[in-house]
């Protein structure tokens, strides 16, 4: 187990709350939310994201619309759902509580 | 200058180069791969193409229409390893290690595009990490003795599956899947597509199909090239280090081996060490030739190193003719010249001559009456002395009213001289009582005299209305022979090893 990995998983397990923050904002398209991502500076392997946004379509936490693009194919664009906002609310919820508890362990 | 492909992503067509067409093809097959264990595997494949489509977009100009290799290894590193797509992953490294082991394990496929007849042998081959070549030999040889080879290929031509996709190819090769191995697979089939359309040009279809056949049949030939000089080894190593009794001769009661034979062919040691040395070269070249050859069949290697080889060991071969050569021609020389001596023996007087062998038989030893004359092969060696078996008879006709009886010796040497010596040195037992000739069947020279074709014969002159008798059997005039050719008389008689008497 090197810290690469280590690092890749941290990054994995956080990206879920990520992607439903942007997308509880303002609906996108995914590579309107890598941009975001990059923008934050979370490195990302780009790759992820793609299974990660079909499963929570597929838990109804997302909903998508396609629409016409000036420049090259239709994108698909994806929204949050109801559900969606609920499970944010608990993610948030949890992230802070981690958040917490992290940087009172870490500044002991 | 480079081939384009023309192809379209997500409704969006583009003009590829075809290096980059491979790399984005075996990429999307390694996705597909990779995440068909994830839900709605098609709709993430979806996702991700479009996505490519607009990263090409981006690194596409008015000057630039064309898309390089680079832009989509920029890609392919800008969406990741399809080992970090799989969104299990993300759970526990243990599925991730588990999907990992699954995609390693080899499974036996059947080889479509190295078949030629159902891809089994191409399948078994690459299983087993062999060239199928050799696969193909094992299993013509099967169905050549047993015939089950033939069973067993239409039984495993109707179970095991064709290799279909690429990383059906892949396992069935036993290597991990991944984007580098996809690569080079597709790499390999790009190739032999490119390499099949030239030959097909060149030859006609079936032509592959025969060359194919050849291939089997010069396999074949190899591996029986390789049990040939394995042969040869055995049977030098026997020669050269076990050195067995076994020339039928008898030298002090045993069996001859080959140096013990040698020896009494040779006029000195060194002469026969030349000889025998060439021998071994002649036999280390031919094992090395044979094992060359048959590897060169076998495996289609063409190393640099192998000519050598085959030449060094040609070279060889070579010295090892020239060395038994040159003991052959020193036996030749000491053979050349032709030396006869002859001796009176007896003059005898009367109308008949009776000729015996001296035998054992009838003798008693410790109240047992011997019944056979003992026959002790061809060759004896015993005390210093060579002992050969046959004697010939030679009937003319005489000048007188007497039989005169004369021993003829004759030998081969290197000059008059020693080839006189060596018929002086023969000889053979006999005894004359009035009209009665005891002969010894053998006759001997000195083992230092070596094999120079040492004969025994003797001259019998008849008189006018003579007669002789060998074992109480008139052998002269022949009797049968006079009825047939009353005018020929018969010349030549032979006692061989067992006493027998025959017509020359």
């Amino acid at each position: 187990m090197n810290v690469e990995n280590t690092q890749s998983q941290m990054r994995k397990g956080i990206l879920e709350y990520c992607i439903l923050s942007i997308l509880d904002k303002k609906e996108a398209y995914p590579s309107e939310i890598l941009e975001r991502l990059d923008l934050a500076q979370l490195k990302v392997v780009e790759g992820t994201i793609y299974p990660l946004l079909t499963r929570l379509k597929n838990m109804h936490l997302l909903d998508y619309r396609w629409a016409e693009s000036t420049s090259g194919p239709p994108r698909k664009y994806y929204t949050i759902t109801e559900e969606g906002k609920a499970f944010l609310s608990e993610l948030e919820r949890t992230w802070t509580e981690l958040q917490q508890a992290v940087s009172h362990i870490t500044t002991l | 200058m480079n081939k384009t492909v023309s192809i379209h992503l997500q409704g969006v067509p583009f003009i590829f180069e075809e290096q980059a067409y491979d790399r984005l093809n075996a990429y999307l097959q390694q996705l597909k791969q990779v995440l068909q264990k994830e839900e709605g595997s098609d709709e993430i494949l979806q996702d991700i193409e479009l996505r490519m489509v607009e990263l090409i977009q981006q690194q596409l100009t008015p000057f630039k229409q064309v898309v390089e290799l680079s832009v989509i290894e920029q890609i392919v590193e800008k969406l990741g390893q399809p080992e970090d797509f799989s969104d299990e992953t993300t759970a526990t490294s243990e599925t991730a290690s588990a999907v990992h082991d699954d995609s390693v394990e080899k499974r036996l496929f059947r080889d479509g595009d190295r078949a030629m007849i159902g891809g089994v042998c191409a399948g078994v081959a690459a299983y087993f990490n062999v060239d199928v070549v050799i696969i193909r030999a094992i299993y013509v040889f099967t169905f050549l003795t047993f015939g089950i080879g033939f069973l067993l290929y239409i039984v495993l031509w109707a179970l095991v599956p064709l290799a279909k996709t690429s990383s059906d190819k892949l396992r069935m090769k036993g290597q991990h899947v991944n984007i580098e191995n996809m690569k080079s697979e597709l790499g390999d089939a790009a190739d032999r597509i490119k390499k099949g359309a030239k030959e097909f040009k060149a030859n006609s279809g079936i032509q592959s199909t025969v060359g194919g056949v050849l291939r089997v049949i010069s396999v074949i030939i190899g591996i029986w090239a390789l049990l040939f000089g394995t042969g040869i080894f055995v049977f030098a190593i026997i020669f050269f280090f076990v050195n067995p009794d076994i020339i039928p001769a008898q030298m002090n009661g045993r069996f001859m081996s080959f140096q013990d034979f040698g020896g009494l062919l040779f006029e000195s040691s060194s002469h026969e060490s030349y000889f025998f040395l060439g021998i071994g070269l002649i036999s280390i070249a031919l094992v090395a030739q044979c094992y060359l050859f048959g590897i060169r069949l076998i495996t289609q290697f063409k190393a640099s190193y192998l000519k050598v080889l085959t030449a060094i060991f040609g070279v060889t071969l070579v010295v090892g003719i020239v060395l038994v050569s040159m003991g052959g021609v020193q036996i030749g020389r000491s053979m050349a010249i032709y030396g006869e001596v002859e001796k009176e023996i007896a003059i005898i007087s009367g109308d008949e001559l009776n000729i015996e062998k001296k035998s054992i038989e009838g003798q008693t030893i410790n109240g047992f009456k011997i019944k056979s004359n003992g026959d002790e092969g061809v060759v004896t060696i015993k005390n210093g002395r060579v002992y050969l078996r046959g004697i010939e008879l030679v009937y003319s006709q005489s000048t007188d009213s007497l039989f005169h009886l004369k021993q003829v010796n004759d030998a081969q040497g290197r000059t008059h001289e020693s080839a006189l010596k060596k018929a002086r040195n023969i000889h053979c037992n006999y005894q004359v009582h009035s009209n009665k000739v005891t002969l010894e069947t053998m006759y001997s020279f000195p083992t230092k005299d070596k094999f120079r074709d040492q004969n025994v014969k003797f001259m019998i002159a008849v008189p006018l209305g003579g007669k002789i008798f060998y074992d109480k059997q008139q052998v002269y005039p022949s009797i049968i022979e006079e009825s047939d050719i009353p005018n020929e008389t018969y010349q030549h008689g032979y006692i061989s090893s067992d006493g027998e008497y025959s017509k020359w």
